[in-house]
């Protein structure tokens, strides 16, 4: 297998783009990475474009929109994790020699949609035949995980509006905004009790393009692999609904047996998800780890389905706390989690 | 609503019947061919009932649009209920109980046919489905004890 490379990054911030479509978008992202660069591959990720936008097979349309003819061009769809699909895939292609630079994109277009699809948008990721065909949705199950989080563990409710607090500070730190603590979180709207508003994260237009190459120097950024795992997608019909077994599994099978990094990135659609996939990592002592550097995906805002590829825009762009990042892309309510181990050569 | 989709469900639907392992007793949401718990064979597992009485572990529910903060019509309540010893599942509950749904964690709830309200038409036929709710003796029991606490 070959060393891969994170040659190029670009990421629009996570807003509304009212003035663009889902491949304008895509577009947009990716015409800077592609200035004097040969791409052979497309990766091509968006969440449900077949519903939202009645759009099939995005990766031929972004092909088209970039004027490339790739010998590879790959759609993925993978509801919030469909960035991550297509990393993995690109990632294995440059890795096993059949691309020498794999073009990744992912993009998301939501404020053409009313608010009540917006919101259904995570319903998908959910399995539709069961408990979704009943009416409980994505944020009444993430509410009923939280109070068994509290009940099982004999936590306070705060406890998720700190994580979501500490993300929105580190955004803030980013942009210069004004930051809220936990208890002024907690002052929220409650959105699926014991969670607030502010526990989940906000849906955004945006757009990821990366560039994946198989030609390394010494000030390369390493993406030294990506793994992924499933779990029953049904929450509750597993045997411990609070271990998050694809988070753990997917870790293991990226980090390949080394001990987890000491920075980490989380993209989790809510608090509690972020809560339950640490716990899943066993991280001793949460203090001693630097996570979600510009905020993760609740301080920045998620771009759904391309919220994984911004976790390698912040790897590239940050200034780096250690050598080795772990990002952990975590799927609805954790039926599917991906890890990307990303090495900065420059880090401490 | 989806005549055919509707008729398909109807066993889960209108008469709370679930697949459940023959090897572990789980009941499972959706058809499999591997027990979620156990890991057993269930290409010949069969609808069972669910019990008919269900205690409650946690309430939550889901009436807010994130971004606008409008609000929905209904609260959109859920309960999650254990099913025998090792067993949770997320189930609506009425929207009658909806105002006593955080008191109720902790009491039995039987599983009841009630109407399922359509989000997107109200002119839609009635249909209907299994949802939670408390009996007449937990809403009485609840009310005496917030009669006491005055």
């Amino acid at each position: 297998m070959r060393t891969v490379a994170i040659a190029q990054v670009n990421a629009l911030t996570p807003s509304n783009y009212w003035n663009q479509s889902l491949s304008e978008l895509a577009l947009s992202a990716s015409a800077p990475v592609l200035a004097g660069v040969k791409v052979d591959s497309v990766f091509a990720a968006a969440s449900a474009p077949s519903l939202v936008q009645g759009q099939a097979d995005f990766a031929s349309i972004v092909s088209d929109r970039l004027g490339l003819r790739p010998r590879v061009s790959l759609g993925f769809d993978a509801a919030d994790v469909s960035g991550a699909a297509a990393l993995y895939a690109a990632w294995f292609h440059v890795s096993a020699g059949t691309s020498d630079a794999a073009l990744v994109v992912a993009a998301a277009k939501v404020s053409d949609l009313a608010e009540s699809e917006r919101h259904a948008l995570m319903n998908a990721s959910l399995d539709r035949e069961a408990e979704a065909a009943e009416g409980v949705d994505f944020a009444s199950q993430a509410g009923l995980l939280a109070a068994l989080y509290c009940s099982e563990r004999t936590k306070d409710s705060s406890v998720f509006t700190e994580i979501s607090a500490s993300n929105y500070a580190a955004w803030s730190r980013h942009t210069d905004g004004v930051s809220l603590s936990g208890a002024d979180l907690r002052r929220d709207l409650v959105v699926a009790p014991p969670l607030v508003r502010s526990d989940f994260a906000q849906l955004l237009d945006g757009a990821c393009a990366v560039l994946l190459v198989s030609e390394v120097d010494d000030s390369s950024v390493l993406l030294d692999s990506v793994a992924t795992a499933t779990d029953v997608v049904s929450v509750w019909e597993r045997p411990d609904a609070l271990s998050f077994r694809a988070v753990a599994d997917a870790a293991a099978a990226a980090l390949k047996g080394e001990a987890i990094p000491r920075w980490l990135e989380f993209d989790t659609a809510a608090s509690v998800v972020q809560i339950l996939s640490e716990e899943a990592l066993q991280l001793s002592d949460r203090s001693r780890y630097s996570m979600n550097l510009l905020g993760g995906t609740q301080g920045r805002g998620r771009v759904l389905g391309a919220s994984p590829l911004y976790q390698l825009a912040d790897a590239v762009n940050v200034k780096p706390p250690y050598s080795h990042l772990l990002a952990v892309s975590v799927g609805g309510l954790a039926s599917r989690a991906y890890a990307a181990h990303i090495v900065r050569r420059d880090g401490a | 609503m989806n005549v055919v989709e509707n008729w398909r469900r109807r066993a889960r639907s209108l008469r709370g019947q679930y697949h459940r392992c023959l090897a572990c007793g789980a009941f499972a949401g959706v058809r499999r061919l591997v027990c979620a718990h156990c890991g057993a064979d269930m290409s010949r597992a069969a609808p069972s009932n669910l019990p008919r009485s269900l205690p409650a572990v946690a309430f939550s529910h889901s009436h807010l649009v994130v971004e606008a903060m409008n609000q929905t019509e209904n609260l959109n309540p859920v309960m999650l209920v254990r099913v025998g010893d090792r067993q949770l599942m997320a189930l609506p509950l009425c929207e009658s109980d909806a105002a006593i749904a955080p008191r109720l964690v902790g009491e039995s709830l039987g599983l009841m046919l009630r109407r399922k309200h359509s989000l997107t038409d109200p002119r839609a036929p009635i249909d209907y489905e299994r949802k939670l709710s408390a009996s007449a003796a937990t809403r009485a029991k609840l009310k005496r004890n917030e009669l006491k606490t005055k």
